[in-house]
């Protein structure tokens, strides 16, 4: 069990000091104000009210995207799902029956696709992210689910906290559990190999792989103890795989063996893209973007200046990169400056 | 009333070296009492402190954030990893923590223990000081504390983005703990340029915002009055001299203001009251005052004697003339500068009693001191035939003015005030409330504190706008999932309201908390919904942070604005009164408003709403007396239906140049009435003498116009001029009111002249038809 929901500081003194980077200014200085008792605790109402439409949407949390052309579709925190018909240049948002954070968003074809989130949710579009049915939600505490996979506009994937693999087989009517027994690592992504197999990466250094569509994962020998947030497919076929500290890793064999690519960054890496002409881009925290032109054999890391915590990297149809990240959407002519 | 002006005049001088006597000695013995004066500034003299607003700023002093100090030290050259800055850094991190007032736990810098950074490794975190104890100046030691401040995020909270200035920042307590005594803020003020502005060198500038810094900076200003007294003294004294034709009668009324002034000042210290930069205004005001009462005087003594009186009883005769119409005047100003007291802001109430009892004090002064001197005092030769070529100079004038009085040409007059009228009614709706100047509104945008401000905020992500909305709840709140979650909403509810830059909330520090506890993945960041997750959410978080209360029943909500305009700060509170009403049934409370914003909402809304009623109040006041005086609605409205007229151009001039309405100009609304009306009763009182002696109205306003018209110019012009000079001032506020009464005391003037004779040819038709039988000039 790796969790880590106390202090597990190899540094002295440090009675549940966190990383909250971004507001470690505010906060310096923790110090443990444990409630002496705990009242009841209240459900939420996040997950029975819908996302409030903001003005600010495009501009919050977003966790994931995809791009068909013009059109692109993210989604993030508070449930939002913002849509783009210009290439992220402006943003409308769907209307989403839950306040839940969605973490990762699928499409089978560009009108049908699915979101997942927080408290088990999973939901559903045919209108290409205008508007979404609620599908999944699971009970009590609700582990979230953290991507998604549509193989098919029937064939579902969703993985998540604790082990969770979802599947669906008749476009979501029914869901099936099929973690695997006593599994409760993290599993963070799902990427479609281009031989059909679907790699799976998670928490301290789990790959997987499943060649029947996601009902049952094997184990692929790991690079590294720790977590791994994502994967992507080099166009000469090469896997790269990434995740905490900077760690980066390549692999020629489909996965058996890995070679560890020097970074230079000790930032997480928390996403990925593979662009139109052959570059591949990494995204990460603090600002952290590196790009590759031979396949992620090596890259060229470039930190932002505003330390930016980015989670995703979508590129549209015209070529324009958009990070997505705590900032919400970040729009780039195509070069990562500077 | 006749009878009884009468008998004080026999009192008076009869017994004339008696009064100068009583007069020496009051002026002694409240000259005295003038030295207890002291400067007197507080942060709860200048709010609204019984406004809803300001109840909550006091239930939760710790969450006002008002009273921060902010310390910014900038590299000159280069970035702040060098030796000579970190030294400096240090000193001004000690001299901060000995400062009287400070909350020593508060204090913020690299160099504080409560500055850390922590990072997320394989098996779960590491982290120290940001400056560990083994820190050394040497560029090894100075690399390290570089990455540990990134690392911690301290980079745009404690060093500039750029990495060219360090802030130490630090709270501080108005009232000492311990003692419960005030905390004096010139002190700190001093301290803050003795000790630490003081370390600025070659390499390093210091830049110090904060309450305090702005009180000492404003105080400093107000020291500069002294120089625009000497100003208006001297502009004054140049214009009485050309008015009287006499050295000797232009100090007369000169020396009687000026011991209305020390009368006004000594009577405050015996009253308790201390002097703050804005009521330091107040002895302008009583001086200009005073001057232009006792040049109505001289005027009048001076006409009689020209009507071949001696001087005593050219003295006895003004006095009887003037005693009413003055008196009526200046009771006038002192109940009207006491409508002021309506706006619950203490230091606006002091500068009404100040005012009040300057004015008070005038009635005294120039009214009976001055004439009794004016007895004493013989006309020097040749002094008649001055008056004479200064009449018939100005003769020309007064037959142009007194064409006001004819009908055809007292329509068109009308006609045009009933268009400016419109006017300013239309261009008056654009009026804003409050300020709308970037940093401390007191002082001038490019004052040092203000450029400083400007430094700090673009150097660091620091709003230094923020209006706290404080959450009440019960004890844990903070881990009750539908607390967190209603607080989350009104957090990002803020956020997307027009105009503001950006929000903080606990559950916002949750959501990254909750994702540091799983390696940092921002597929985390979210409000955990269950309490036993958001104990682990919200235990790091101390109440250093400003986030919440020891017992977790109290969150504030953080909005920082990007301007503090009056339509950002409404805005903002109707978006939390939405929210509030649309969540009634949340376990929660919400009360607007703390920050330096809410303090701001709380004045506007104390301004706005105090507004109508003052105004109402000093016109009610007004039309009043001159109904006491006059014993006739017709006259009422000719003195008040002009001033009417100054109060509404008022608002639109204070549009057009961008003069919001604020502490520091409502004021002057009221103050303008008052000042105005006193031309009204003089004119008129004088005009009314003429009309009830059956002269046709042309005649009596010309005549008026010879006597009275002639002081009533001198004077609005001598106020006018008197008052522009603190367009000059350091003060922001004074420089506003100075041209805001400056406006008053021209506009009512002419507005007088031209509009009370245009008004009576319309109400006396019959007076205004009869022949004009023009009586020639007295000559």
């Amino acid at each position: 069990m790796k969790r880590r929901k106390g202090p597990a500081a190899p540094a002295k003194g440090l009675p549940a000091a966190v990383v909250a980077a971004a507001v470690a200014g505010v906060m310096a200085g923790v110090m443990a104000v444990w409630p002496a008792a705990l009242p009841a605790a209240a459900a939420g109402t996040a997950g029975t009210a819908g996302a409030e439409p903001s003005r600010l949407a495009a501009r919050s949390l977003l966790l994931d995207g995809r791009a068909f052309g013009e059109r692109v579709v993210a989604v993030g925190e508070r449930g939002h799902v913002v849509v783009s018909a210009d290439g992220g240049a402006t943003w409308t948002q769907g209307a989403v029956p839950t306040r839940f954070t969605l973490t990762a968003v699928s499409f089978a074809d560009e009108r049908t696709g699915w979101a997942v989130g927080h408290g088990g949710v999973i939901l559903r579009t045919a209108d290409g992210g205008a508007s979404w049915t609620l599908r999944h939600r699971s009970d009590g505490e609700g582990a979230p689910l953290l991507d998604v996979h549509a193989l098919d506009a029937r064939r579902v994937v969703a993985v998540g906290a604790y082990g969770a693999v979802l599947v669906t087989d008749d476009g979501g009517a029914t869901w099936t559990d099929v973690r695997a027994d006593g599994d409760d690592v993290h599993l963070n992504a799902l990427l479609p190999l281009r031989d059909g197999r679907l790699l799976l990466v998670g928490e301290a250094g789990t790959v997987r792989v499943s060649a029947d569509g996601g009902r049952r994962f094997e184990d692929l020998p790991s690079p590294y103890e720790g977590s791994l947030f994502g994967a992507v497919q080099a166009p000469d076929g090469g896997i790269l795989v990434f995740g905490l500290r900077g760690h980066l890793f390549r692999s020629d064999d489909g996965g058996t063996r890995w070679r560890r690519v020097e970074t230079g960054v000790t930032a997480s890496l928390t996403g990925g893209a593979v662009r139109a002409d052959a570059t591949i881009v990494l995204a990460g925290l603090a600002g952290t973007v590196l790009t590759s032109r031979d396949g992620g054999r090596s890259v060229r890391a470039t930190v932002l200046p505003d330390r930016t915590a980015f989670a995703g990297v979508v590129e549209t149809g015209s070529g324009r990169l958009l990070l997505l990240g705590e900032d919400g959407v970040r729009r780039t002519g195509g070069e990562i400056a500077p | 009333m006749t009878r009884f002006i009468g008998r004080l005049e026999r009192l008076v001088f009869d017994n004339r070296p008696l009064v100068l006597a009583l007069f020496a000695l009051a002026t002694l013995g409240l000259g005295y009492a003038t030295t207890l004066l002291r400067v007197d500034a507080g942060f709860e003299k200048l709010v609204p402190v019984r406004h809803e607003y300001m109840q909550t700023y006091f239930d939760h002093p710790s969450f006002g954030g008002a009273n921060r100090l902010l310390i910014a030290l900038e590299a000159r050259q280069g970035d702040i990893f060098t030796p000579a800055f970190f030294t400096a850094l240090k000193a001004a991190t000690d001299e901060v923590h000995f400062l009287p007032g400070v909350d020593r736990p508060s204090v913020t810098s690299l160099f504080t223990p409560n500055v850390r950074y922590t990072e997320i490794v394989e098996d779960g975190f590491a982290g120290g000081n940001v400056v560990p104890a083994d820190f050394t100046l040497t560029p090894e030691g100075l690399a390290v504390v570089r990455d540990n401040a990134i690392k911690g995020g301290h980079v745009g909270r404690l060093v500039a983005n750029d990495f060219s200035a360090a802030l130490v920042t630090a709270q501080l307590m108005e009232r000492d703990p311990e003692t419960g005594e005030r905390l004096d803020y010139l002190k700190v003020a001093e301290l803050l340029e003795s000790r630490i502005r003081s370390l600025e060198s070659e390499a390093v500038a210091v830049r110090i915002i904060g309450f305090a810094k702005a009180t000492g900076d404003i105080a400093a200003g107000a020291r500069g009055v002294v120089m625009f007294f000497g100003i208006t003294l001297v502009i004054s004294a140049v214009m009485v001299y050309l008015f009287a034709h006499s050295v000797k009668l232009a100090l007369l009324p000169l020396a009687c203001s000026a011991v209305a002034v020390v009368w006004q000042a000594g009577l405050l210290a015996v009253m308790g009251f201390g002097i703050d930069p804005m009521s330091i205004l107040v002895p302008f005001l009583v001086f200009a005052i005073g001057v232009s009462h006792g040049v109505q005087m001289v005027n009048a003594v001076g006409a009689e004697v020209f009507d071949g009186k001696d001087r005593e009883e050219a003295a006895r005769t003004a006095f009887r003339r003037l005693m009413l119409p003055g008196a009526v005047a200046l009771l006038c100003d002192a109940v009207g500068f006491l409508a002021v007291l309506l706006i619950e802001i203490r230091i606006i109430q002091e500068l009404a009693i100040a005012a009040s009892v300057g004015v008070g004090v005038v009635i005294v002064t120039n009214l009976i001191l001055l004439p009794v001197l004016l007895s004493y005092t013989p006309l020097p030769r040749g002094y008649s035939d001055r008056i004479h070529r200064a009449a018939a100079f100005k003769e020309p004038m007064w037959r142009f003015m007194a064409v006001a009085a004819d009908r055809r040409v007292a329509a068109v007059l009308l006609a045009g005030a009933v268009v400016l009228a419109g006017w300013g009614v239309m261009e008056g709706r654009n009026l804003t409330i409050g300020d709308t100047d970037a940093g401390v509104p007191e002082l001038r945008p490019d004052s040092r504190y203000n450029r400083d401000t400007a430094f700090i905020v673009s150097a660091f992500d620091l709003g230094v706008d923020v209006l706290t909305v404080i959450v009440e709840t019960k004890p844990e709140g903070c881990v009750d999932p539908a607390v967190m979650d209603t607080v989350d909403r009104l957090d990002w509810r803020m956020r997307n309201v027009e105009g503001v830059q950006t929000t903080l909330s606990l559950p916002r520090v949750a959501r990254t908390i909750a994702a540091g506890f799983n390696e940092g993945n921002p597929k985390w960041r979210e409000l955990p919904r269950s309490a036993s997750l958001l104990v682990s959410a919200v235990a790091p978080v101390n109440t250093g942070t400003g986030l919440l209360n020891a017992d977790c029943s109290v969150m504030p909500v953080m909005v920082f604005t990007a301007d503090h305009k009056a339509e950002t700060i409404t805005r903002v509170t109707d978006a939390v009164k939405a929210f509030a009403a649309e969540n009634a049934d949340a376990p929660v409370r919400l009360r607007l408003a703390t920050g330096n914003v809410g303090v701001m909402a709380a004045t506007n809304e104390a301004v706005k709403s105090a507004k109508t009623e003052m105004l109402v109040l000093v016109y009610a006041v007004v039309a009043g007396m001159c109904l006491l005086t006059f014993r006739s609605l017709r006259a009422t409205v000719c003195v008040c239906l002009p001033l009417l007229l100054v109060t509404v151009l008022s608002n639109a001039v204070m549009s057009l140049l961008g003069i919001g309405l604020k502490v520091s100009t409502l004021p002057v609304e009221a103050l303008g009435v008052g000042i105005g009306v006193d031309y009204g009763i003089y004119i008129f009182s004088r005009m009314q003498g003429y009309l009830r002696e059956g002269r046709p109205l042309g005649d009596a306003y010309l005549q008026t116009l010879r006597e009275t018209g002639n002081a009533v110019l001198f004077t609005g012009l001598t106020l006018a001029v008197g008052v522009a000079t603190w367009v000059f001032s350091a003060l922001k506020f004074q420089a506003d009111m100075g041209l805001m009464l400056g406006f008053f005391f021209l506009v009512s003037m002419l507005s007088t002249l031209l509009l009370t004779p245009a008004l009576a040819s319309w109400l006396w038709p019959r007076a205004a038809a009869a022949p004009a039988c023009r009586v020639p000039a007295r000559a």
